[in-house]
């Protein structure tokens, strides 16, 4: 059984109304346990609207959603659901509650009703997996943003959920921020947790081994990031836009260069284009002979 | 905008002194006993024995008076005024004239009693401050939620209330940080918060304040739904992390309190009498 | 004379208290009339201090710094003439609008100035063109109901309407999709360009830096460390990652191919440049 499948997700906004405004538009997928997705899109492709249908802040207008077997629809399965899928939200001020680091890790499981020492045992292990414990007294206010995101994950984390969603959570951040949370969210996933990771980052997304691309609601690509950003004319359409190197070896495949599809990263093309000199070496000679 | 990071919540100074160890209940049950013996002491020895008391406290305390004196200024205007009314206009009738001003008369009853009055309002100043830079805000709420617990059977929303002071303290820096940002943004749009009269400068400041109330709601309706996501569903089901503990050094210091609030209360004829 | 003039300017907050925190130390830059640099560093350089003495919402504490010709050292300085000259646009300028209309919230900067109500339309409908929002379509409408990037275009707005000589932005992609992000760094190229308007940059992106400026200065513990045409800082690329900033994605590679012995300009910052660097040294064409 997979941990999330979606079918036929529809998802109206003042349904019934003169404002009816289709955000989701006939979405079904899986994501299997252990996963690390990244879902992108331009701005209004619906991608806030879908994360929050994940642990049922959002219910579906048509369609059908489920976590762990259990259907989102279902009230009595509420919390459960909500303990399993956690999310990270944009703002990093706008999601911690308490005035010390600690107390906001613990307000998780304090809502689970778990007994102190437990709680104690928790907070203290996610703010560890964070790399956040030496500030477990501090103020969140005066922490970066990406120490802010960090200590909101340690929150999630806390409640001990199989599946971490993070709905923009990179957006708001300074490259430094973004790296934090990056490399916090790749070292849960390999620990087991599985990563949905919202982003309109292209440089994060080429970093996860699956990319959903929304579009008007509706998932337009659905792939490994090689297969996904060699689509350059689609993504273009979508609001979204390559970053560098993908664009660069894309043009340079256009221009007829014998490079391999699917190069993501500096190393990649660096590589293809050395190895081209050295094999077609006899070809820039024969030019230079007609010198 | 960096100006606003150096603002820290509430006024507490963290040390590891006893009173800051003490459980936040008898903290707060102590400046209740502390306010009531305030009121009613009534003459010099009282008064004299209270700050006695008040100085040792600060002791124990390891917060430096300094600080606490500090806490004296916004209420400076305040006291200047309660002695200057006290005095001149006490309405109370004959008694011991110690100078006049045309129609003003200032009688001996009338400035002792205004001395009285500002004292008090100097000792409960100390008294609060005391509380609030020992005691941290969670403790703060959290004794605060724990005390009204009993009342919950009557429609007291304890934890409600409780929850709503711990996000104000936490949202405080971060609005005052935004008004800072908005302020300044209208300003290099050419706005003036200081010149105009009144009416001026009210209007001044719609350009900052629609923005505020914009973002808080905005930012209120994002930690709801960031609490929701994370199984908030009021106080029922909920633990603590920390449950409030009382020690045996509540109790030492709650009857020290009491003790020492009676003695303040005996009125000086009655330590005459008692003496003799 | 240079339009911005800082000599060994300092800045310390709350000086004198234990809190006392230095956020910019000797820092000595010039800019003149018509050029676009980009400012950049990791949080808490003081590059958001540095830009808030360009239109004297903050004060040196030390040192000389001067303005289009306003000494700003002086505290009688003519603080209303600066901040009409120095248009500065905040993060999230979205976050200040306040009006019923957008229309209104152009406005507020001229009013503010006291122009008569023709030049306050004229100047609205005119900077409301510059950043490709139509005052026709757009400006009866209220701006909250605007979607995220209609909203920064038209705080931008607000601030051209001052039509200030300099433009100073500080992250003003920052939040965006990447769509938006291009269409926002477009327009301000634009105003450069055809309006001839001094333009610095805040950033924390390289590669924003590599499209859009010339020039670039980098900030670290609040004072300037580089300071120099941009494709010449981008070749000290371990300088920078030691202040832990990387370079644009094709400077690195661009410096990799070198150093495999492929013969490529290193003054290479854009895709298009890379292509065709990277076609004339493998001489395919």
């Amino acid at each position: 059984m997979p941990l999330i499948e979606i079918r036929n997700l529809r998802h109206v906004y003042h349904a019934g109304t003169a404002d009816a405004v289709v955000a989701l538009d006939g979405i079904s997928l899986t994501v299997d346990r252990g996963e690390f997705v990244a879902i992108v899109g331009g701005n209004g492709s619906g991608k806030s609207t879908l994360a929050k249908h994940l642990n049922a802040l959002l219910l579906p207008t048509e369609g059908e959603v489920f976590v762990d077997g259990m259907n989102t629809r279902d009230r009595g399965a509420l919390w459960e659901i909500r303990q399993r899928v956690g999310m990270v939200f944009q703002n990093p001020d706008n999601q911690l509650v308490a005035t010390v680091v600690e107390e906001d890790v613990a307000f998780g499981p304090e809502n689970l009703g778990l007994p102190p020492a437990e709680i104690v045992a928790r907070v203290d292990e996610a703010l560890r997996v964070v790399e956040m414990a030496e500030y477990r007294q501090h103020e969140p206010h005066l922490l970066s943003g990406g120490q802010k995101q960090r200590v909101a994950i340690a929150g999630i984390l806390a409640m001990r959920p199989q599946c971490l969603v993070l709905d923009e959570a990179t957006t708001m951040l300074d490259p430094q921020g973004q790296r934090e949370v990056m490399e916090t969210i790749q070292r849960l996933n390999r620990d087991g947790v599985t990563v949905i990771h919202i982003t309109h980052a292209m440089e994060e997304a080429v970093q996860c081994p699956r990319v959903i691309v929304l579009a008007d609601g509706r998932v337009a690509l659905d792939g490994p990031p090689a297969e996904v950003f060699s689509r350059v004319e689609e993504l273009e359409r979508f609001r979204l836009v390559l970053p560098p190197i993908p664009a660069l070896a894309h043009r340079l495949r256009r221009d007829g260069l014998p490079i391999p599809e699917g190069i993501l990263y500096v190393e990649e093309l660096a590589g293809a284009l050395t190895r081209l000199v050295a094999e077609g070496a006899g070809r820039g000679r024969a030019g230079d002979g007609t010198h | 905008m960096e100006l606003t990071r150096y603002v820290t919540i509430g006024q507490y100074i963290p040390r590891e002194s006893p009173v800051h160890r003490l459980d936040p209940r008898s903290k707060i049950a102590a400046v209740t006993v502390l306010t009531v013996a305030v009121f009613v002491v009534r003459d010099f020895s009282g008064y004299g024995l209270l700050t006695l008391f008040l100085l040792g406290v600060v002791l124990a305390s390891q917060i430096p008076l300094g600080y606490l004196l500090r806490g004296l200024r916004p209420v400076l205007f305040l006291l200047l005024m309660t002695l200057v009314l006290n005095v001149f206009f006490s309405g109370i009738q004959g008694g011991t004239v110690l100078f006049q001003l045309g129609p003003v008369v200032a009688t001996r009853e009338a400035v002792l009693r205004a001395v009285f009055i500002g004292y008090r309002l100097v000792a409960l100043v100390l008294v609060t401050s005391l509380l609030t830079f020992t005691t941290s805000p969670v403790q703060l709420t959290d004794g605060i939620e724990r005390i009204l617990r009993p009342f919950r059977r009557l429609g007291v929303p304890a934890h409600e209330l409780a929850m709503m002071m711990t996000i104000a303290l936490r949202f405080i820096p971060t609005l005052l940080e935004e008004t800072e940002k908005i302020m300044k943004a209208q300003m290099a749009r050419g706005a003036e918060f200081e010149h105009g009269n009144i009416l001026r400068r009210a209007r001044a400041l719609v350009p900052v304040l629609v923005p505020l109330f914009v973002s808080a709601f905005r930012r209120a309706d994002e930690l709801a739904l960031a609490m929701e996501a994370r199984c908030y569903r009021g106080g029922e089901h909920r633990t603590r992390m920390k449950e409030l503990r009382l020690a045996p050094r509540d109790a030492v210091a709650l009857v020290l309190t009491l003790a020492a609030s009676f003695v303040f209360t005996i009125p000086y004829t009655t330590w005459q009498a008692l003496l003799r | 004379m240079a339009l911005i003039e800082c000599r060994n300017l300092t800045h310390v907050y709350l000086k004198g208290t234990p809190l006392e925190a230095v956020a910019l130390q000797d820092v000595t830059l010039s800019v003149e009339a018509g050029e676009f640099v980009g400012i950049i560093g990791p949080t808490g350089s003081g590059k958001s201090t540095l830009i808030q003495h360009f239109n004297a919402l903050l004060r040196p504490t030390g040192g000389a710094l001067r303005v289009s010709g306003i000494d700003l050292a002086n505290p009688r300085a003519d603080v209303k003439t600066l901040r009409q000259q120095v248009g500065l646009v905040f993060q999230y300028p979205e976050h200040q609008l306040f009006e019923e209309t957008v229309y209104d919230d152009v406005a507020y900067g001229p009013r503010n100035l006291r122009l008569n109500e023709d030049e306050v339309g004229e100047r609205v409908v005119e900077s409301l063109a510059l950043v490709g929002v139509d005052p026709n379509r757009f400006g009866r409408r209220s701006p909250f109901s605007l979607s995220g990037g209609e909203m920064r275009r038209v705080a931008i707005a607000g601030v051209l309407a001052m039509r200030p000589r300099v433009l100073v932005l500080d992250e003003p992609a920052a939040g965006l999709d990447p769509k938006g992000k291009e269409e926002i760094l477009g327009q301000i190229r634009a105003l450069h360009q055809a309006q001839g308007l001094t333009v610095l940059l805040v950033t924390h992106s390289m590669d924003e830096a590599a499209q859009l400026v010339r020039r670039l200065v980098v900030l670290a513990r609040g004072r300037v460390v580089m300071d120099g045409p941009v494709r010449e800082i981008f070749r000290r690329a371990q300088d920078l990652a030691a202040l832990g900033l990387g370079i644009p994605a094709i400077a690195e590679l661009m410096l990799r191919l070198r150093g495999s012995g492929l013969q490529v300009s290193p003054d290479t910052l854009t895709v298009d440049e890379a292509r065709a660097a990277i076609r004339e040294a493998l001489r395919w064409n």
